[in-house]
């Protein structure tokens, strides 16, 4: 079940404007009618009031967004309002595009249905990244000026870089070089990467070594603390170095204790997955179509496929992960990267190498910080059922001035 | 605490209203209804004695109650904590675990997914001493346990503060406090002590403390004081060699706890002047 929000991963489009050798999306010419998205609005809704799921989040993507009409987007959002309106729900909205389309015209909508954010794709260098009538070095420039006209309008934008053997041989430093001083961005994600939908040549040389990238990541924090800390995102180091102080991270999808618990993915013909690239690339993995059932709920609730993700973390976590220190942080890690690289979603991730640097760096950096006011250690402590009071109650440690999570007590071991 | 609490089977709750209540049933449906008979607000918090892999009832209902959940056989059934992490979004939840071989793997699960923890405590062997050992490591030094895990937590805190604790109050089985009732409607101290029919559980209990007292290992025991020969039933010939190092590595580290604070307050200080 879905808990008390609900994320849903929008394609109005599967069509995109740019031929990007690693996409895992295999494209269609399909696109969303206004029609049609009331009624996916509106079966969404359905099944948040059988649910009791109070908000929603729509993260807005294809394909690529914007070859859809700014014109359509501003009768959607008027028509998903009134609708969750109605219904007394809470709907808000994320927008993730290529930027190749973009121009002033999407600034209005911007600002008013997507908070004046945008996210965005670069990779640092740009190998794979290509128009259909233009180089990785055209798309580039496209990019950049169109990022940076948007920044000047005021727009934020978060860039999600996908590091390849390039980045890894020109290193950290010129990699955060790039997207901070070069594009000018103070928020920026780094995703590993995987050979998702149709196979090429360029999906084949997609995996990295493992040690490779972990001492990138490491490197990259080094970089990030002494430059860009307080001041920069870097997702999603930031976000563990939190999760690690005080509890407070907001970890990626791919770490959640199970993604099917999170999110769906729709896409424009209606079809209905766990996520964009389950929904575009692998038919045999759809919980079914959104214009073919009367009930979204029981959709979820009877789908073969969907009981797969439900069921991967009771299946990967006895292997090996339940020794791990980093259990909570990772619950056995992403199932599309699992599969696209193992044929199987029930084994553990092929990036735990990496992650496990990344959380090991992360702590230790948390520690650090944390040591320049207090040794680690010091927390808040709560109560919990003790007494038979309520799990939530908390008590406070008398005049503790000190920083840490909410709610442990730790002792630094010896 | 207030008024003594009744740990209720849920087909019970009817010879139990206005009364303050736990209540157990290891169906999710039968214990939906019979919160609809009682008051909600003398609820303390439910308890659910199975694991079902259907929670949808649980998340919609039950006006935001405590949700424990036991685990009888640990080893084989933690898996499905999986299935209960969305609860959280709408009740606190804990975890009772009965100490019995691989209960660490859903310990270490349940705090993975956020769930506080109550260990089920019984006398342990020296396997089972290994492994709880094991846990109160995880539990003491693991930089992202984020939740507590009982006895562990209100035993650190009471020696951090100084302040008496009652082992059997925090194993939620100090009879002046709660009335575990059974099946068959039997008023006893605890599920522990089922086989054993009292009249006055609060009297047995002192009777039974006062026995445990006055055995070797109790009478020179320098964690009694907390312990209250918790550990001495059912066979109080027990040997608690295991469970004295338990309290040991607790009050030590409480100890160590207190020091840090210290220094950390000169440090302050020092600071400031």
């Amino acid at each position: 079940m879905m808990g008390n929000h609900f994320s849903i991963i929008l394609l109005p489009t599967n069509k995109c404007n740019v031929n990007c050798e690693y996409c895992f999306e295999d494209k269609t010419d399909d696109r969303m009618s206004l029609d049609q998205l009331s009624i996916v609005i509106n079966k969404a809704l359905d099944h948040m009031e059988t649910a009791d799921i109070a908000a929603l989040t729509i993260h807005w993507q294809g394909g690529e967004i914007m070859t859809m009409p700014v014109e359509w987007f501003e009768r959607a959002y008027e028509l998903i309002q009134e609708a969750a309106f109605s219904r007394g729900k809470l709907v808000e909205h994320g927008l993730q595009s290529n930027m190749i389309g973009y121009n002033a015209r999407w600034n209005p909508i911007i600002e008013r249905m997507f908070d004046n954010s945008v996210g965005t794709s670069m990779d640092f260098p740009n190998i794979h990244r290509k128009l259909f009538n233009g180089s990785a070095t055209d798309y580039t420039r496209i990019w950049k000026y169109n990022v940076q006209t948007a920044l000047d309008a005021g727009i934020k934008i978060g860039v999600i870089a996908v590091p390849n053997q390039a980045t890894l041989d020109v290193g950290a430093e010129r990699f955060y070089s790039y997207f901070v001083d070069e594009v000018g961005t103070s928020s920026f994600q780094v995703n590993t990467p995987f050979p998702g939908g149709e196979q090429n040549e360029t999906k084949k040389s997609l995996g990295l070594d493992v040690d490779q990238l972990g001492q990138f990541f490491a490197d990259l924090t080094d970089v990030w603390l002494e430059r860009g800390y307080g001041t920069i995102s870097l997702g999603p180091i930031d976000e563990l170095i939190k999760t690690f102080t005080d509890a407070s991270g907001q970890l990626p999808c791919i770490w959640q204790a199970n993604c099917a618990d999170e999110f769906i993915s729709i896409d424009a013909r209606g079809y209905v997955a766990q996520c964009d690239c389950w929904v575009t690339s692998y038919p045999e993995y759809f919980f079914g179509n959104i214009f073919e059932t009367d009930n979204l709920t029981k959709m979820l609730a009877e789908s073969r496929a969907r009981r797969k993700f439900v069921d991967r973390p009771a299946l990967v976590i006895p292997k090996d992960c339940i020794e791990c220190d980093y259990l909570s942080l990772c619950h056995g890690g992403c199932p599309v990267r699992t599969f696209t690289f193992s044929g199987t979603m029930f084994e553990k991730d092929p990036y735990c190498h990496v992650y496990l640097a990344m959380f090991r760096k992360a702590e230790e950096v948390a520690a650090k910080l944390a040591g320049e006011r207090a040794r680690p250690g010091y927390r808040f402590i709560p109560k919990g059922f003790v007494g038979q009071r309520s799990a939530n109650e908390t008590v406070q440690v008398d005049g503790l001035p000190l920083p840490g999570r909410l709610n442990l007590v730790q002792i630094e071991r010896r | 605490m207030g008024a003594l609490v009744y740990n209720i089977p849920a087909s019970k709750v009817d010879l139990y209203r206005g009364s303050n209540l736990i209540i157990r049933s290891a169906n999710v449906k039968e214990l939906t209804l019979s919160l609809a008979r009682c008051d909600p607000t003398r609820v303390r918090f439910i308890q659910l004695l199975s694991t079902p892999a259907d929670t949808s009832a649980l998340e919609s209902s039950f006006y935001s109650l405590p949700v424990d959940i036991h685990l009888k056989d640990p080893a084989n059934e933690y898996l499905k904590l999986y299935d209960y992490a969305n609860l959280l979004d709408s009740h606190p939840i804990r975890v009772s675990i009965e100490v019995a071989p691989g209960f660490g793997k859903a310990v270490k699960l349940a705090v993975s997914l956020n769930f506080s923890v109550k260990l089920e405590m019984d006398q342990p062997g020296p396997e089972l001493i290994a492994e709880l050992e094991s846990v109160l490591d995880l539990y003491l030094h693991l930089g992202n346990v984020r939740q507590p895990i009982e006895f562990f937590h209100s035993l650190l805190l009471s020696y951090f503060r100084n302040e008496p604790a009652s082992l059997w109050q925090i194993e939620e089985e100090d009879p002046s406090q709660i009335c575990y009732v059974t099946e068959d409607g039997e008023e006893t101290i605890s599920k522990r002590f089922v086989d054993q029919k009292q009249q006055q559980p609060i009297r047995y209990a002192e009777i039974f403390q006062r026995q445990a007292s006055s055995s070797s290992e109790c009478s020179s025991c320098e964690f009694y004081d907390r312990c209250r020969g918790f550990f001495k039933w059912p066979d109080i010939q027990y040997n608690c060699g295991g469970i004295k190092r338990v309290f040991a590595t607790l009050e030590s580290s409480a100890k160590e706890l207190q020091e840090d604070l210290s220094a950390y307050r000169a440090m302050e200080v020092q600071m400031q002047s």
